[in-house]
């Protein structure tokens, strides 16, 4: 059912949005009758999941095949001590229901595969890539490239935080930037390298902004651009891509139907 | 042309603002809105949010018992 109007706690809940030029009323009203993806209810999936739930995004579709481990809790905040050992699925549906019950949540007890994951992103409007994993994140584009959903790609590692904003058919795609996924082993992951926690919150916040701005249309996306923040510096850098032709996945020779990568995981 | 009167005495910002934007959204061009608002942080904000908005604020009259009455045109 479609939104047109407001009950009077929801004016209340969403002022702040409703008086906010260029978001407004139309903005709010679009919100609710949205419908976002989040890959991964991890580092980044955790404050992505809470602002878009507090944002009145409509509906929330949350995938993670996992359980709350011990070792989550350093950043992934939408979990807590006494959730250990149940799915991070049914945990985050529970933080953010208690946190707006007026939204529709819902949980894929799953790890997405080439099988799977059309089936579910055709439902949504806007995926955020919250993948500890670049098997994962490469199926991601790939879907999405597919499927012509726009999507948040975003990872952590250390201090560094990197994220851009994808729109097939119109802006660069993850694998017209990185091609394909780096050798087994050649890249440090979370699990060998560390992460401060918080830069989790940081880069999990900018895309639940992209998912915001890509749904109200407000401001510019982060599209054909990487941004990579160094928050042990706190510089921010912006580096420019363009859509390649030629592309693996979205160029004129591109996928015509999805392949799984080799998994390796990281607790990310 | 139409007018219609609002009571949001005891609504605090910005809440009464949003509401205030949400009856303006459903009036025409041209049409007035009579609003009844608290004095303080009311009556300091939300003339001034509506003027932003594009929308005339015609006159405002302190009423007695210490609100105020503003006369907001679309």
């Amino acid at each position: 059912m479609i939104k047109t109007d407001f009950t009077d706690s929801e004016v209340e809940r969403y002022a702040r949005h409703i008086i906010l030029k260029d978001v407004g009323i139309e903005g709010q009203l679009k919100l609710l009758n949205s419908k976002v993806l989040i890959v991964g209810a991890g580092g980044l999936g955790s404050p992505a999941a809470l602002y878009l739930a507090a944002a009145g995004v409509g509906t929330i579709g949350v995938a993670d095949g996992d359980v709350v481990d011990l070792s989550n809790l350093q950043r992934q905040i939408i979990h807590s001590t006494k959730d250990i050992g149940i799915l991070k699925t049914k945990s985050a549906k529970q933080k953010m229901q208690e946190l707006n019950p007026d939204i529709k949540i819902i949980t894929y007890d799953t790890y997405l595969n080439a099988s799977n994951i059309l089936d579910i992103v055709k439902d949504y409007d806007f995926v955020i890539d919250g993948a500890d994993n670049f098997a994962t994140k490469f199926l991601i584009n790939d879907a999405c490239v597919l499927a012509n959903k726009a999507f948040s790609h975003g990872g952590i590692l250390r201090f560094i935080a990197q994220t851009m904003t994808i729109v097939p058919n119109v802006s660069a795609c993850y694998a017209c930037v990185f091609d394909s996924p780096p050798p087994v082993d050649s890249v440090p992951t979370c699990s060998s390298a560390g992460v401060l926690g918080s830069i989790a919150g940081v880069l999990g916040s900018i895309q639940a902004t992209e998912a915001i701005k890509y749904i109200t249309g407000v401001g510019n996306l982060l599209t054909d651009k990487l941004l990579i923040a160094d928050l042990a510096s706190m510089d921010f850098d912006k580096i420019k891509f363009k859509k390649n032709p030629q592309c693996r996945v979205c160029g004129e020779n591109g996928i015509k139907h999805l392949s799984g990568y080799e998994q390796r995981t990281c607790e990310a | 042309m139409s007018k219609i009167i609002k009571d949001f005495r005891g609504i605090k910002c910005p809440i009464n603002f949003a509401k205030t934007k949400l009856v303006l959204a459903s009036l025409e061009d041209g049409d007035i809105l009579e609003l009844f608002i608290d004095d303080g942080s009311a009556i300091k904000n939300l003339p001034g949010s509506v003027e932003k908005e594009g929308h005339k604020i015609l006159s405002r009259e302190e009423q007695g018992d210490g609100s105020w009455c503003i006369t907001i045109e679309k």
